[in-house]
């Protein structure tokens, strides 16, 4: 049983201070509500052994993990949805002091305010070229392989 | 604080729902770039059948 005190359903942030450095990829930061976020990000690194010029270009669709799908959260069955939430915020004010952040990279970001729904969604792929002696027919397209390098006499 | 990375949130703030998915791939620590001394051919490889189909090198 909660006790009849002040209820405040809408809080209000209040920050002292906020500095970020850097902020990038897919990124947001907001002062202010928001009902509903959506952040992506989809991450190719290649590293190669020979310049990406002579290499070609590296498809997305040639790499299972960007087209996995989401896993999801097993629906709860109607007899255990019992989950009942109640809150009651005693003071109406969030109040924290400065806030320093380096970096905000790769779909994240930072809220300062009261939000609904938050889905945000990164997928990063390294990977490493080695060229190899084999003829251009044998590459599977679109893997963005790197081509026969002329191997010097 | 220094960093807030891939599918990440701060918040100062309510909220009712979040949901986030991070899926990070990369090569294994084990790829060593330097001198190999390559093997030679296998006995008998000329005469090994379904050999020309395996993948050259890596």
């Amino acid at each position: 049983m909660l006790h009849k005190a002040a209820d405040y359903p809408l809080r209000v942030s209040e920050v002292g201070g906020l500095e970020i450095i850097s902020l990038a990829s897919s990124s947001i930061a907001q002062l202010g509500d928001r009902a509903e976020l959506k952040a992506s990000i989809r991450g190719l690194a290649v590293q190669r052994e020979i310049n990406h010029e002579d290499a070609g270009d590296a498809f997305f669709e040639a790499y299972d993990i960007f087209n996995r799908p989401l896993p999801s959260l097993p629906a709860p069955s109607a007899e255990d949805d019992q989950v009942v939430m109640r809150k009651q915020n005693r003071n109406q004010c969030i109040r924290v002091g400065c806030i320093y952040i380096i970096a905000v990279s790769g779909a994240a970001a930072v809220l300062i305010g009261n939000g609904m729904k938050a889905t945000a969604e990164s997928r990063i792929k390294n990977i490493r070229q080695f060229a190899r002696p084999i003829p251009p027919a044998t590459l599977p397209s679109g893997t963005g392989s790197c081509p026969v390098r002329q191997m010097e006499p | 604080m220094s960093a807030v990375a891939s599918a990440s949130i701060l918040q100062i703030g309510d909220t009712e729902q979040i949901t986030l998915y991070s899926m990070f791939d990369t090569p294994p620590e084990s790829v060593i770039v330097g001198p190999l001394a390559p093997l030679e051919a296998p006995e008998n490889a000329e005469q090994a059948e379904g050999e020309e189909n395996a993948p050259q090198g890596g």
